[in-house]
Protein backbone atom coordinates (compact mmCIF):
# COMPACT_ATOMS: atom_id res chain seq x y z
CA UNK A 1 0.00 0.00 0.00
CA UNK A 2 1.36 3.32 -0.67
CA UNK A 3 1.50 6.36 1.51
CA UNK A 4 -0.39 9.35 0.75
CA UNK A 5 1.10 11.74 -0.66
CA UNK A 6 2.17 14.92 1.39
CA UNK A 7 0.30 18.09 0.86
CA UNK A 8 2.43 20.83 0.51
CA UNK A 9 -0.78 23.04 1.19
CA UNK A 10 0.23 25.79 3.84
CA UNK A 11 -2.50 27.14 6.48
CA UNK A 12 -4.03 30.36 6.61
CA UNK A 13 -1.51 30.63 9.30
CA UNK A 14 1.06 29.76 7.79
CA UNK A 15 0.02 32.16 4.26
CA UNK A 16 -0.40 35.47 6.73
CA UNK A 17 3.19 34.40 7.67
CA UNK A 18 4.69 33.90 4.37
CA UNK A 19 3.33 37.20 3.52
CA UNK A 20 4.15 39.18 6.02
CA UNK A 21 8.31 37.72 6.15
CA UNK A 22 8.38 38.19 2.11
CA UNK A 23 10.45 40.86 0.58
CA UNK A 24 9.54 39.96 -2.85
CA UNK A 25 7.19 41.90 -4.92
CA UNK A 26 3.68 40.38 -5.62
CA UNK A 27 2.54 40.17 -9.45
CA UNK A 28 -0.73 41.19 -9.82
CA UNK A 29 -3.42 40.54 -12.85
CA UNK A 30 -6.71 41.74 -13.64
CA UNK A 31 -9.03 41.62 -16.33
CA UNK A 32 -9.28 44.53 -18.41
CA UNK A 33 -13.07 44.30 -19.10
CA UNK A 34 -12.57 43.81 -23.05
CA UNK A 35 -10.95 40.35 -22.85
CA UNK A 36 -7.12 41.10 -21.94
CA UNK A 37 -5.51 41.02 -19.00
CA UNK A 38 -3.54 43.64 -17.40
CA UNK A 39 -0.30 42.77 -15.37
CA UNK A 40 2.11 44.40 -13.09
CA UNK A 41 4.38 43.89 -10.46
CA UNK A 42 3.75 45.54 -7.57
CA UNK A 43 5.30 45.88 -3.63
CA UNK A 44 2.78 45.12 -1.15
CA UNK A 45 2.61 44.95 2.38
CA UNK A 46 0.29 43.35 5.00
CA UNK A 47 -2.01 45.82 7.65
CA UNK A 48 -3.12 42.74 9.79
CA UNK A 49 -2.72 39.09 9.98
CA UNK A 50 -5.90 38.24 7.73
CA UNK A 51 -4.22 38.13 4.11
CA UNK A 52 -8.42 38.05 3.03
CA UNK A 53 -8.65 41.20 4.02
CA UNK A 54 -5.06 42.49 5.01
CA UNK A 55 -3.10 42.91 1.71
CA UNK A 56 -2.42 46.43 0.79
CA UNK A 57 -0.34 47.30 -2.93
CA UNK A 58 1.50 50.63 -3.97
CA UNK A 59 0.58 51.05 -7.59
CA UNK A 60 3.74 53.33 -8.37
CA UNK A 61 5.47 53.58 -11.55
CA UNK A 62 3.67 51.19 -13.84
CA UNK A 63 1.89 49.17 -11.21
CA UNK A 64 -0.49 52.19 -11.69
CA UNK A 65 -1.81 50.91 -15.13
CA UNK A 66 -3.85 48.72 -12.86
CA UNK A 67 -7.55 48.86 -12.71
CA UNK A 68 -9.83 48.43 -9.63
CA UNK A 69 -12.09 45.37 -10.33
CA UNK A 70 -12.99 42.31 -9.79
CA UNK A 71 -11.03 38.71 -11.15
CA UNK A 72 -7.91 39.43 -9.89
CA UNK A 73 -5.11 37.10 -8.96
CA UNK A 74 -2.46 37.91 -6.90
CA UNK A 75 0.97 35.65 -6.81
CA UNK A 76 3.80 36.20 -3.93
CA UNK A 77 6.36 33.23 -4.20
CA UNK A 78 10.08 32.53 -3.10
CA UNK A 79 11.92 30.08 -5.29
CA UNK A 80 15.27 29.66 -3.63
CA UNK A 81 15.88 26.06 -4.94
CA UNK A 82 12.87 23.71 -6.61
CA UNK A 83 12.97 22.17 -2.89
CA UNK A 84 12.33 25.50 -1.27
CA UNK A 85 9.18 27.31 -3.54
CA UNK A 86 6.89 28.89 -1.08
CA UNK A 87 4.19 30.78 -2.67
CA UNK A 88 0.54 32.54 -2.25
CA UNK A 89 -2.13 32.87 -4.51
CA UNK A 90 -5.33 35.34 -3.55
CA UNK A 91 -7.98 36.05 -5.44
CA UNK A 92 -10.55 38.62 -5.15
CA UNK A 93 -11.89 42.07 -5.90
CA UNK A 94 -9.06 45.46 -6.20
CA UNK A 95 -9.83 48.52 -4.53
CA UNK A 96 -7.81 51.43 -5.59
CA UNK A 97 -7.16 54.78 -3.57
CA UNK A 98 -5.14 56.46 -5.62
CA UNK A 99 -1.57 54.98 -5.52
CA UNK A 100 -2.64 52.29 -2.81
CA UNK A 101 -5.02 49.03 -3.58
CA UNK A 102 -6.10 46.82 -1.39
CA UNK A 103 -7.61 43.19 -2.31
CA UNK A 104 -10.62 41.70 -0.97
CA UNK A 105 -9.88 37.96 -1.58
CA UNK A 106 -12.12 35.25 -1.48
CA UNK A 107 -10.12 32.71 -2.30
CA UNK A 108 -6.32 31.94 -0.73
CA UNK A 109 -4.27 29.50 -0.79
CA UNK A 110 -0.56 28.54 -0.38
CA UNK A 111 2.31 26.20 -1.23
CA UNK A 112 5.24 25.13 0.68
CA UNK A 113 6.97 22.53 -1.08
CA UNK A 114 9.89 21.93 2.45
CA UNK A 115 7.27 20.46 3.46
CA UNK A 116 7.91 17.73 1.32
CA UNK A 117 11.19 17.29 3.24
CA UNK A 118 9.82 17.07 6.30
CA UNK B 1 6.92 40.19 -34.60
CA UNK B 2 9.63 42.24 -33.76
CA UNK B 3 10.48 42.67 -30.15
CA UNK B 4 13.01 45.21 -28.91
CA UNK B 5 16.43 44.23 -28.61
CA UNK B 6 16.04 45.41 -25.10
CA UNK B 7 13.35 42.98 -24.32
CA UNK B 8 14.63 39.89 -26.45
CA UNK B 9 17.82 40.22 -24.34
CA UNK B 10 16.14 40.53 -21.20
CA UNK B 11 13.73 37.68 -21.36
CA UNK B 12 16.57 35.54 -22.66
CA UNK B 13 18.68 36.18 -19.74
CA UNK B 14 15.78 35.65 -16.94
CA UNK B 15 13.58 32.12 -15.90
CA UNK B 16 10.93 33.30 -13.38
CA UNK B 17 8.03 33.89 -14.47
CA UNK B 18 4.26 34.25 -13.47
CA UNK B 19 1.70 32.63 -16.41
CA UNK B 20 -2.16 34.20 -16.30
CA UNK B 21 -4.53 33.25 -18.84
CA UNK B 22 -8.16 34.88 -18.30
CA UNK B 23 -10.42 32.01 -16.99
CA UNK B 24 -14.05 31.04 -18.35
CA UNK B 25 -15.73 32.45 -15.95
CA UNK B 26 -13.96 36.07 -16.51
CA UNK B 27 -11.44 36.01 -13.43
CA UNK B 28 -7.35 36.24 -14.34
CA UNK B 29 -5.93 32.78 -13.00
CA UNK B 30 -2.20 32.65 -12.78
CA UNK B 31 0.61 30.16 -11.86
CA UNK B 32 3.91 31.01 -10.68
CA UNK B 33 6.41 29.63 -13.41
CA UNK B 34 9.80 28.72 -15.02
CA UNK B 35 10.22 29.81 -18.47
CA UNK B 36 12.72 30.09 -21.14
CA UNK B 37 12.39 32.23 -24.10
CA UNK B 38 13.86 30.67 -27.23
CA UNK B 39 13.02 31.68 -31.20
CA UNK B 40 10.04 34.07 -29.98
CA UNK B 41 8.17 31.66 -28.03
CA UNK B 42 8.21 31.53 -23.82
CA UNK B 43 8.57 27.61 -22.95
CA UNK B 44 6.85 26.08 -20.17
CA UNK B 45 6.24 22.67 -19.09
CA UNK B 46 3.60 21.18 -16.21
CA UNK B 47 1.42 18.13 -15.62
CA UNK B 48 -0.84 17.26 -17.88
CA UNK B 49 -3.60 16.27 -14.27
CA UNK B 50 -1.96 19.72 -13.04
CA UNK B 51 -5.51 22.24 -11.85
CA UNK B 52 -3.87 24.95 -13.93
CA UNK B 53 -4.68 22.69 -17.70
CA UNK B 54 -7.75 23.48 -18.08
CA UNK B 55 -7.72 26.60 -18.18
CA UNK B 56 -4.53 26.85 -19.96
CA UNK B 57 -6.69 24.55 -22.77
CA UNK B 58 -9.97 27.04 -22.84
CA UNK B 59 -7.46 29.97 -23.32
CA UNK B 60 -6.41 31.54 -26.50
CA UNK B 61 -4.06 33.84 -25.32
CA UNK B 62 -1.79 34.48 -22.05
CA UNK B 63 -0.21 37.16 -20.26
CA UNK B 64 3.57 35.75 -18.99
CA UNK B 65 5.45 38.51 -16.25
CA UNK B 66 8.84 37.09 -16.67
CA UNK B 67 11.09 38.97 -13.83
CA UNK B 68 14.32 40.01 -12.33
CA UNK B 69 15.83 37.24 -10.05
CA UNK B 70 14.75 37.56 -6.55
CA UNK B 71 16.21 40.04 -4.66
CA UNK B 72 17.65 42.00 -7.68
CA UNK B 73 17.99 46.03 -7.88
CA UNK B 74 16.75 47.47 -9.50
CA UNK B 75 14.03 44.88 -10.44
CA UNK B 76 13.15 44.93 -13.77
CA UNK B 77 10.16 42.80 -15.17
CA UNK B 78 8.72 42.08 -18.56
CA UNK B 79 4.77 41.54 -19.48
CA UNK B 80 4.91 39.24 -22.54
CA UNK B 81 1.85 38.79 -24.28
CA UNK B 82 0.73 36.38 -27.59
CA UNK B 83 -1.36 33.24 -28.57
CA UNK B 84 -0.82 30.30 -26.27
CA UNK B 85 -0.74 26.60 -27.19
CA UNK B 86 -0.98 23.58 -24.82
CA UNK B 87 0.10 20.25 -25.89
CA UNK B 88 1.07 16.50 -24.82
CA UNK B 89 4.80 15.96 -24.71
CA UNK B 90 4.93 13.01 -26.28
CA UNK B 91 8.24 10.82 -25.77
CA UNK B 92 9.57 11.73 -29.51
CA UNK B 93 9.23 15.77 -28.40
CA UNK B 94 11.47 15.23 -25.01
CA UNK B 95 15.04 15.82 -26.63
CA UNK B 96 13.64 19.20 -28.42
CA UNK B 97 11.99 20.31 -24.91
CA UNK B 98 14.65 19.60 -23.15
CA UNK B 99 17.20 21.97 -25.61
CA UNK B 100 14.21 24.49 -25.04
CA UNK B 101 13.88 24.46 -21.41
CA UNK B 102 17.84 24.07 -20.47
CA UNK B 103 19.38 25.47 -24.06
CA UNK B 104 21.70 22.94 -24.19
CA UNK B 105 21.74 18.98 -24.95
CA UNK B 106 20.39 16.41 -22.91
CA UNK B 107 23.05 14.97 -20.88
CA UNK B 108 24.22 15.88 -16.82
CA UNK B 109 22.14 14.46 -14.03
CA UNK B 110 19.83 17.44 -13.88
CA UNK B 111 19.17 17.54 -17.40
CA UNK B 112 18.68 13.60 -17.76
CA UNK B 113 16.37 13.50 -14.82
CA UNK B 114 13.93 16.99 -16.49
CA UNK B 115 13.97 14.25 -19.34
CA UNK B 116 13.39 11.11 -17.67
CA UNK B 117 10.18 13.63 -16.34
CA UNK B 118 9.19 14.27 -20.15
CA UNK B 119 9.68 10.61 -21.11
CA UNK B 120 6.84 9.20 -18.58
CA UNK B 121 4.21 11.13 -20.88
CA UNK B 122 2.59 13.60 -18.09
CA UNK B 123 3.70 16.22 -19.12
CA UNK B 124 2.09 19.03 -21.68
CA UNK B 125 4.29 22.21 -23.33
CA UNK B 126 3.05 25.34 -22.81
CA UNK B 127 4.17 27.76 -25.17
CA UNK B 128 3.07 31.69 -25.40
CA UNK B 129 4.72 33.33 -28.76
CA UNK B 130 5.46 36.66 -27.60
CA UNK B 131 3.45 39.63 -29.12
CA UNK B 132 4.71 42.26 -27.31
CA UNK B 133 6.99 42.52 -24.09
CA UNK B 134 7.43 45.91 -22.62
CA UNK B 135 9.98 46.07 -19.64
CA UNK B 136 9.34 47.83 -16.62
CA UNK B 137 11.60 48.04 -13.83
CA UNK B 138 9.71 48.13 -10.41
CA UNK B 139 9.92 51.39 -7.71
CA UNK B 140 12.31 50.96 -5.06
CA UNK B 141 11.00 50.25 -2.08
Amino acid sequence: MSRPKPSVAMTPEEIAAFLSACANPAAVCVPDGKGGLVARMARYHMTGSDPAQDLSLSLMGAAADLPAGEGVCVLVDTYPSYAGICGAMLHGRLQVDGNEARLEARRVSGFDFTKLKK
Amino acid sequence: MNLPAESVSFLAAHGRAYLYVLAADGTARGWPMIARYHDGVLVMTTYRKAPKTPHLAQAKRATVVVTSDEGASPFRYAVAEGPLSLRDITPDMADEVTRSIHGATPGGTKISHFRARLLEGKRALIEVRVDSAPLHTLEAA
